[in-house]
């Protein structure tokens, strides 16, 4: 019997590919935010929201990810803004092999940032890596302030978390404090980002645009000419 | 919840591997995993056992060790394997004799 050591990744393929997606993105100036979440945490209305908050000034585009049906890409799509879906058939995550096959119905030439929404779970999206410049979790009230507690592993990776349906702070008796502490002990970034946002009245929505346009700009400042230098606030997005 | 997948994965990696090192059969895969990746020993061990009914993979053994230096890591560390031709061995894959 003989030993032979390997030492290999066994997402190696996934992450081989991750980095393919990664450099076509930075050859073709595309800013691309991974949304994750749990089903119903308001991933599309976020997406909805923010088209409409950035449409004039950036190009956009949309990744659906669904187990099934094309709902959600036909929301996406009645905003008249190019978008895709993929139907995982059961699958619970979407891997970077899906995002290269999908980028090939786009003209990434005329995309400033893609969103690619991913399955709704709050687990397996986690452990795979899409070539991405940003990671998003968007995580609600209703679901209750013990999930970075819960589920590190999602946190642990987000560059910004935000918390949606604030507007039910109180019917629900959400503890803001536990959950960002909680989520402070998980993701030990210095840089991670955390907006209380309300999908539905608005409220919000501002902060993570801003974010959102500021780390554009870090990475391509060519885009200045079209958003403009300094960040929009609190102008009642 | 996606084991079969990352089962299948392993497998590839495994038979690949073998095969390159001209082993007809083997025997173990030794596997590390971190505590954060989202992956059910005992589920995917049945879904190795499930994938392991037949050929140059019959009856082989997953050994999982967790490992908390990288919480996100899924490595296959080694694998055990039966009936090298001892003539065609590539020295720059490691071997170690046992």
């Amino acid at each position: 019997m003989k030993v032979i050591t390997i030492a290999v990744s066994v997402l190696r393929e996934n992450d081989r590919i991750a980095d393919e997606n990664r450099i076509v993105f930075s050859d073709n100036h595309v800013f691309v935010v991974n949304i994750m979440g749990s089903p119903g945490a308001g991933k599309t209305s976020l997406l909805l929201k923010t088209i409409e908050a950035l449409r004039q000034e950036v190009r956009i585009g949309v990744i659906e990810g669904d187990i099934a049906t094309s709902h959600d890409a036909e929301l996406i799509h009645a905003t008249g803004v190019p978008v895709v879906q993929i139907n995982t058939q059961g699958a619970c995550h979407l891997d970077a092999m899906m995002i290269k096959t999908a980028l090939t119905h786009f003209d990434l030439a005329e995309i400033d940032l893609l969103f690619i929404e991913n399955v709704g779970n709050l687990v397996c999206p986690a452990g795979f890596r899409l070539g991405e410049s940003a990671r998003v979790v968007v995580s609600s009230v209703p679901e209750g302030d013990d999930k970075p507690k819960k589920y590190p592993g999602m946190f642990r990776v987000a560059d910004v978390v935000l918390l949606n349906k604030i507007d039910l702070l109180d019917v629900f008796g959400f503890n803001i404090s536990i959950f960002k502490g909680d989520m402070l002990q998980t993701n030990h970034s210095a840089m991670i980002e955390i907006f209380e946002v309300s999908c539905r009245t608005g409220e919000g929505l501002s902060g993570w645009v801003d974010w959102l346009k500021k780390v554009m700009l870090a990475a391509n400042p060519l885009l200045t000419a079209d958003i403009g230098s300094e960040p929009l606030t609190g102008s009642g997005r | 919840m996606h084991e079969l997948s990352i089962a299948q994965s392993i497998l590839d990696i495994a038979v690949d591997t073998a095969m390159k090192n001209n082993a007809n059969k083997i025997t173990r895969v030794n596997l590390r995993l971190g505590e954060h990746v989202c992956c059910n020993h005992d589920s995917l061990k049945f879904a190795f056992s499930c994938m392991t009914q037949g050929g140059m993979v019959e009856g082989a053994e997953l050994n999982i060790t967790q490992t908390d230096n990288d919480p996100f890591g899924l490595e296959i560390e080694s694998i055990e394997v039966d009936e090298i031709d001892e003539g065609n061995n590539d020295s720059s894959l490691g071997f170690e004799g046992k």
